[in-house]
């Protein structure tokens, strides 16, 4: 019955899982040799399951549909008189409002709402008998619903939890948005698994097995978010990767400040994470009363097929879409929760790599696009969700990127631009654009690793991370600089490299989106945020490689030692990956060629069926005509190639002429300029801010009324120890009657007796 | 049996259990509890149980009554070593327990509608037996009568009856825990004769006590 | 047959006899003690009393479980006797403690040393073991008992066997003193139990609980017959230690030998809830309960106001005691509480509620959870007093919690199956006594006392402290210097051990994973007990 292949699910899984837990039980007493093996191939044997699913799924794709639910229409048969159409479907609307195996009422649709009766149900339902005669009573007939979801590979080890009409199953799925999340889990896993082999080789071995354990487990986790069939299995992944996040940048936990770094982004992710829990419920009311009575269940595709567009319920919609993405802001580090990103550089670069800048900062991305269909449609008070989501996407984009060209830590600069670039993918899955946001998030995942593994091989040679005392390590790692400054152009969108498709396509979208009918003038604004945000990525990249590589080399002092070249094991997966940033292009090339339809871009086309197209839900939205979308398409490729450019000459023009003789110059310029750098060093004092409007009077008031008076007071010497006196005095009174006087004891036992006789005698007469 | 010496003996019953335990000479006490048992031997035969009435007198009134007296001319127990009064207080919440469970017992007990008291009607279980052939009750069985009795203690009730005869070994066994000599003479004639052989020719002998 | 034959004259079919077997063979085997003591003499190595005993008792086990657990309940030997799985699950939570207590004994007449004989302490006689033996007939008797007469018989054989036993340690005042005590006040319970099986008697013409049970009284009669009912459960409430009525229970079970009372605690308490639920079935289905008060007979609402009472009184009693049979005395009231939560939840039925299916699935739970519950505690509580009895020895009694100080390190063993035990009285996940209690209070809230199981909750809770605190007198404090704990182990008290492990092993497998024979037996019980 299933396919072959969906065994690998689980075991996709499992093998991270395993190596995770062999080296964490026995990796302290075995060889580096065999915990860094395990730890490398259970990436590597994940990946190449992945790919064996991806081209599955694409044979697949060739073959029957086996779904769960299916949609089907009912509309007028061909020349019927009789009663009028509308009046038809909403005599068969009220019929079927009665079947319960429905997953929500049958709504009227079509042009006008008049002209299909559109029903989602169970896989059952193209073919069940009842519907066919309801049909003909009515004149009508019964035909599958256009749009049908391509194939996916799913997995149920089994119910979880089963409550009355609630129903969670343990399931994965597969389909083609998580394939490709999947891909770049594994593989840029893979890579950076293999180069941290070589980052930590001088960590004594039980921290180096602990490592490497917490590193499969977080691929685990990861991978158990992106598969989970429905909200719970991915809240299960999406509080793996937080906790494998706050081990691992707390890795070194004797230091108290990087202990303190990694409770900082666990405590704000669970702020977040308090969102997603509580958006699930509200998703979860809305569908108790969408199916009203049916088996409520958080699988995606029931919520999507259910939710999404659905007009009852608005407002716990709405409030859901919302509260999710709260979450979304925790975990992918947007305004206001994005403060816990740059801090979150205290772990391992290749941590930093892998976790905060290529794989679960993404899971926001990944949960919007996920559920897209409801998000589409999801209005908060006349707002639509989606348009907030540009909006802090926007917002975040601008302000992060400004404050990386402030930075002079590597990885700070990296952290913001990390933000910048996730809010960039929130814009684009504001514009609805979520082909393009998971494009960039792609390419951004590739380039940034490149990036960070090279910053990486730069601290690994210099044992420093101030931007300051680097400068000309041109000469002596080359591999490291070519590869970086391929990371740095593509991050900075230089025309050609993957970052420039990508970011464009955003651009595109934002820019469509504003030309939308009845749009709000605030896409304008966001779409220049876009802009100038390019243009900041282009400063800041230009930056970065400017004072690390150019110039003379600023560090060791006196007799200091000159920075070696990084080991193979390090500069193979920085080549592999800048070989990925270059390749990445192609699977964004714009449809610039008049023949090509809009959206026919390789990656976007291929996630087309599985999330929400702009033209799906936006009825205002504007049937572009192929000739306006190209020009479109060219002129914003100009714009943002203009952009770019502009901002690499910018950078050339500060970072590449003057400043590599200097240490530090930048402190000393004066006036104006000097302020504003200190805003952005500081990043728009938002740190700042947040510890004073709300930590410290969380620290002195709540948490004092909490814990002095609450917690002191009442529980501690009220409750638990006023529990205990109580217990006590009740003990001691116990004794008063233990008095050995054997007539005393009768005299008890007479008294309980006549009091239990005249009770029930007197009540019975 | 008339409701009038029911009432009398009943009376009487009462008056002398009050009295055994209010009376602080025990042979005093003895005596008032043997008129209570007579007292209830009497209402027995009233109620034509005469094979129970005469266990009552010969047991209690008899054996028990007469072990009782002996253990206490034995012990010749002077005032001070019958040991304090119970304090007042318990005296008179026994007081207080006794009128209500009285008061409780009459209301329960008053509430009957038919006191009347009737033999089971055996006679129609005989004839059916005997159209059947069962010799077993050939003769008319008195209810409460001697044979009658005996006929049931011994089959329908015989678990009961065994079972009395292991509480009976119980209540033997205990007595002779309880009664043993005092261990600490024991104790010294082992700590003087120390060794298995001696020990246990001791042993038999306190196991003859 | 020859109807002339003596065995004609019988009411009922000879093959009956066989249901009376399990209840025959301890008495056999008491007296087989009693003369096998003599040939031992006095002083020696009483192990071989211990394993006679036990071969008794694991025989009255094999024959309860092969005759009785098939049985249906029905009445046979004349109504004397209703055989089920109820009397056997019950059955063999007594014989659990009479071997386990018999066992850990054993060694008791040896000396430390091996050379001198302490006569002085000697509690181990073959009286001991006949004793132990003739109650424990008694016991099961009570279990399966059908007829009032033969239900007070047999509580008099293990209340006569069992006073003597609180008094068998006669050199210490204490112990006679208790005795005396649990001899009085039992006498007056007992006046109590009959007068009220006397008026039931009066009220309805039948001693069979069968036979009441589906008698209609006439309502003239019906408070005769309530108020005897009444005093019935007045009488057992005693025998288990109910609040108000368990002033007794600390000062006998101080007094009496550690030995004794495990065995006190055990037997006693399975014996009489065993007997309460089968007497309590007779009278609330012939309204002896009294009248209906929300839904339910007035008397299950004074039996919430007694459980209620028990487990609060139970509780806070053993809060502050130092003596570890007083507090295990407490602990034994407070686990009455409990049960008789379940007792509660098993009287809602008889009343007109308007659900009365779902009443009759909580009695049906409340039946299930008390059969389960009593293996349990008797397992626990076998464990707890068999270490108590493995350290006192050589005369030291155990006579305060700091004498149990560094057992960990001295006796890791036995202090790790003390411990066991002390987590599964108190009810820790994991161990037999959680799935005990939480049968017991599902039958509780499905019952609808859902107050009365918060209650009983929140007491456990409170029990915590005073069974944790013995784990960690065991085991984060020094051992004392001179105290049971810190003498050494010696072969020949491999009896005790062997007690030990059992209950221990028992107590983790049937609270981590029962075994489906023990399941079914415990559920065909209750299925016996309401159909």
């Amino acid at each position: 019955m299933f396919p072959k292949e969906t065994a690998l699910l689980p075991a996709i899984i499992l093998i991270p899982l395993l190596g995770a837990l062999f080296n964490g039980l026995f990796g302290k007493r075995l060889g580096k040799g065999i915990v860094s093996t395990v730890a490398v191939a259970a990436p590597l044997i994940a990946f190449f399951f992945a790919a064996a699913l991806f081209f599955g799924l694409h044979a697949a794709d060739h073959g029957p549909l086996l779904s769960q639910t299916s949609v089907v229409v009912l509309k007028a048969k061909k020349d019927t008189a009789g009663s009028s159409l509308p009046g038809r479907l909403n005599k068969a609307r009220r019929e079927l409002g009665k079947r319960d195996d429905l997953f929500k009422i049958p709504e009227i649709e079509g042009k006008d709402r008049n002209q299909v009766l559109r029903l989602v149900g169970p896989a059952s339902l193209a073919g069940d008998e009842a519907l066919k005669t309801l049909a003909h009573r009515h004149n009508l007939v019964v035909a599958p619903a256009a749009s049908a979801a391509p194939r996916s590979y799913r997995y149920n080890l089994g119910t979880w939890i089963h409550v009355g009409n609630f129903k969670v199953d343990f399931e994965f799925v597969v389909d083609r948005l998580s394939i490709i999340l999947m891909l770049v889990i594994t593989g840029v896993g893979f890579l950076i698994h293999l180069y941290s082999t070589d980052y930590m080789g001088a960590e004594p071995r039980g921290t180096y097995a602990r490592y490497f354990s917490y590193l499969n487990l977080f691929i685990a986790s990861m991978l158990v978010l992106v598969m989970g069939g429905n909200l719970l299995i991915l809240f299960i992944g999406w509080e793996g990767v937080g906790m494998c996040s706050y081990l691992l940048i707390g890795f070194d936990y004797e230091d108290a400040k990087k202990a303190a770094c990694g409770t900082k982004a666990f405590v704000v992710n669970r702020i977040g994470d308090m969102g997603v829990v509580l958006g699930m419920f509200c998703l979860l009311a809305a569908l108790a009363e969408t199916t009203a009575g049916g088996t409520l269940s958080l699988n995606f595709q029931t919520l999507n097929l259910a939710l999404g567009g659905s007009t009852l319920n608005a407002g716990l919609i709405g409030a859901g879409c919302l509260l999710l993405f709260f979450g979304c802001t925790g975990k992918s580090a947007q305004i206001p929760l994005h403060l816990w990103l740059p801090d979150a550089m205290a772990g391992p670069t290749p941590v930093s790599a892998l976790i905060h800048a290529a794989t679960m900062v993404t899971a926001g991305i990944y949960l919007i696009a996920r559920m897209s269909p409801i998000f589409a449609g999801a209005e908060v008070i006349g707002v639509p969700v989606l348009g907030i989501v540009a909006l802090i996407g926007g917002l975040t984009a601008f302000f992060a990127g400004a404050a990386a060209i402030g930075q002079d830590d590597i990885k700070k600069v990296l952290a913001y631009s990390t933000v910048s670039q996730l809010g960039y993918m929130f814009l684009g899955v504001g514009a609805l654009a979520m082909g393009a946001a998971v494009f960039h998030l792609v390419a951004h995942a590739f380039f940034k690793a490149v990036l960070f593994l090279g910053a990486g091989a730069v601290i690994h040679a210099t044992h420093t991370q101030s931007m300051r005392r680097m400068g000309g390590l041109k000469n002596y790692m080359p591999t490291t600089y070519w590869t970086m400054a391929i990371g740095a152009l593509a991050l900075a969108g230089f025309p050609l490299l993957s970052g420039f498709f990508s970011k464009d396509m955003i651009l595109l979208a934002t820019l469509l989106r504003a030309k939308a009918a009845g749009a709000h003038w605030i896409w304008y604004v966001l779409y220049l945020l876009g802009l100038g945000t390019g243009f900041l990525t282009a400063v800041y990249s230009t930056r970065l490689i400017g004072m690390t590589f150019w110039g003379d080399y600023r560090g060791g002092g006196p007799g200091g030692r000159h920075p070696h070249a990084a080991p193979s094991a390090m500069a193979l997966p920085l080549f592999v990956l800048g070989v990925l940033t270059i390749g990445a292009a192609l699977l964004g090339l714009p449809a610039l060629a008049a023949w090509m339809e809009p959206g026919a871009e390789i990656l976007p086309h291929y996630l087309a069926p599985v999330v929400a197209q702009a033209s799906d839900y936006l009825v205002n939205y504007p049937a572009v005509s192929s000739e306006l979308y190209h020009r479109y398409e060219i002129g914003g490729l100009l714009v943002g190639a203009m952009a770019s450019l502009f901002g690499v000459a910018v950078g050339w023009k500060i970072w590449g002429s003057r400043a590599p003789s200097q240490v530090g110059w930048e402190s000393q310029v004066s006036g104006q300029l000097a302020s504003i750098r200190q805003v952005l060093a500081n990043a728009w004092y938002y740190d700042e801010w947040v510890n004073k409007r709300f930590v410290q009077p969380a620290v002195l008031y709540l948490s004092a009324l909490l814990w002095e008076h609450v917690d002191d007071n009442a529980i501690d010497r009220g409750l638990v120890d006023g529990t205990g006196r109580v217990a006590v005095q009740l003990s001691l009174f116990t004794r008063v009657f233990q008095t050995g006087h054997v007539a005393r004891y009768a005299a008890y036992f007479v008294v309980g007796a006549v009091v239990i006789l005249a009770s029930v005698h007197l009540y019975s007469i | 049996m008339s409701t009038f010496l029911v009432l009398l003996v009943g009376a009487l019953i009462v008056v002398a259990a009050l009295m055994t335990v209010t009376q602080r000479n025990p042979i005093h006490a003895a005596l008032s509890m043997l008129i209570a048992l007579g007292g209830v031997g009497a209402l027995m035969i009233g109620l034509k149980a005469h094979f129970l009435a005469a266990m009552q007198v010969l047991l209690y009134g008899g054996a028990i009554m007469v072990l009782f007296v002996f253990v206490i001319m034995l012990l010749t127990l002077r005032e001070d070593e019958l040991g304090p009064e119970p304090p007042s207080a318990t005296r008179l919440l026994a007081a207080v327990g006794a009128l209500a469970l009285t008061f409780i017992l009459f209301s329960a007990l008053s509430r009957r509608s038919d006191t009347e008291f009737r033999e089971p009607d055996n006679d129609a279980k005989i004839a059916a037996a005997e159209a059947k052939g069962d010799v077993r009750r050939r003769t008319k069985v008195y209810y409460g009568s001697t044979e009658h009795f005996a006929r049931v203690l011994y089959t329908d009730y015989a678990v009961p009856f065994e079972l009395i005869t292991v509480l009976v070994m119980a209540a033997v066994a205990g007595v002779i825990v309880l009664a043993r000599r005092p261990d600490s003479m024991t104790l010294e004639a082992t700590k003087l004769m120390a060794s298995p052989a001696a020990s246990r020719a001791a042993s038999a002998g306190g196991g003859a006590a | 047959m020859d109807p002339l034959s003596p065995l004609s004259s019988l009411s009922y079919d000879v093959g009956d006899f066989l249901y009376v077997i399990p209840i025959a063979i301890p008495a056999l085997f008491g007296m087989i003690v009693l003369i096998l003591d003599i040939y031992l003499g006095r002083g020696s190595n009483k192990t071989p009393l211990a394993l006679t005993s036990g071969l008794g008792c694991l025989l009255t086990a094999v024959a309860a479980w092969a005759l009785w657990a098939p049985a249906t309940g029905a009445p046979v030997m004349a109504g004397t006797l209703a055989p089920s799985a109820f009397g056997a699950v019950a059955a063999l939570a007594i014989l659990i403690g009479t071997t386990l207590i018999g066992f850990s004994v054993a060694h008791h007449s040896q000396s430390a040393d091996g050379v001198g004989v302490d006569l002085g302490r000697s509690i181990a006689h073959g009286e001991l073991y006949g004793l132990l033996l003739f109650a424990t007939s008694g016991m099961l008797a009570m279990t399966i008992a059908n007829d009032m007469v033969t239900f007070f018989v047999a509580i008099e054989t293990l209340s006569i066997a069992v006073y003597a036993l609180t008094g068998v340690e006669r050199r210490r005042a204490r112990s006679a003193e208790g005795a005396m005590k649990y001899f009085v006040l039992g006498a007056f319970s007992a006046a109590f139990l009959l007068y009220g099986m006397s008026l039931l008697y009066g009220a309805t013409g039948t001693m069979r609980l069968d036979v009441l049970a589906e008698t209609a009284i006439k309502p003239s009669d019906l408070p005769m017959a309530t108020v005897g009912g009444t005093l019935i459960l007045i009488g057992l409430l005693f025998k288990v230690g109910a609040v108000p009525f368990h002033a007794w229970v600390p000062d006998a079970y101080e007094g009496a030998p550690s030995a004794v009372t495990g065995f006190m605690s055990i037997g006693v308490k399975v014996a009489a809830f065993a007997g309460m639920f089968r007497i309590v079935e007779g009278l609330g289905a012939c309204g002896a309960l009294g009248a209906d008060l929300a839904g339910s007979p007035v008397g299950s609402w004074v039996l919430w106001f007694v459980a209620a009472l028990t487990v609060i009184g139970g509780n806070a009693g053993a809060l502050t005691q130092r003596n570890p049979r007083r507090l295990m005395a407490y602990s034994g009231i407070a686990h009455t509480g409990y049960l008789l939560v379940a007792l509660v939840a098993f009287t809602r039925q008889f009343g007109h509620s308007s659900d009365a299916l779902n009443m009759t699935y909580a009695a049906h739970d409340a039946a299930a959870g008390l059969l389960f519950y009593l293996l349990a505690y008797a397992l626990a509580n076998a464990g707890v007093f068999a270490v108590i009895n493995h350290l006192e020895r050589r005369g030291e009694d155990v006579d305060s919690l700091d004498d149990l100080a560094g057992l960990a390190h001295t006796q890791p063993r036995s202090a790790l199956v003390m411990a066991v035990c002390l987590l599964s009285l108190a009810g820790i996940p994991g161990t037999a006594g959680f799935l005990g209690k939480l049968w017991v209070f599902r039958a509780g809230v499905a019952s609808g006392d859902v107050g009365l199981v918060v209650l009983a909750l929140m007491a456990s809770a409170i029990s915590l402290y005073y069974y944790l605190r013995i784990v960690v007198i065991m085991y984060m404090r020094e051992p004392q210097a001179g105290t049971a704990g810190a003498s050494s182990e010696d072969p020949q008290r491999w009896c005790s051990r062997l007690a030990i492990l059992v209950a221990g092993v028992l107590t983790i497998w049937l609270g981590v994973y029962p075994p489906n024979a023990i399941l079914k037996l415990v559920v065909d019980g209750a299925q016996a007990l309401v159909h």
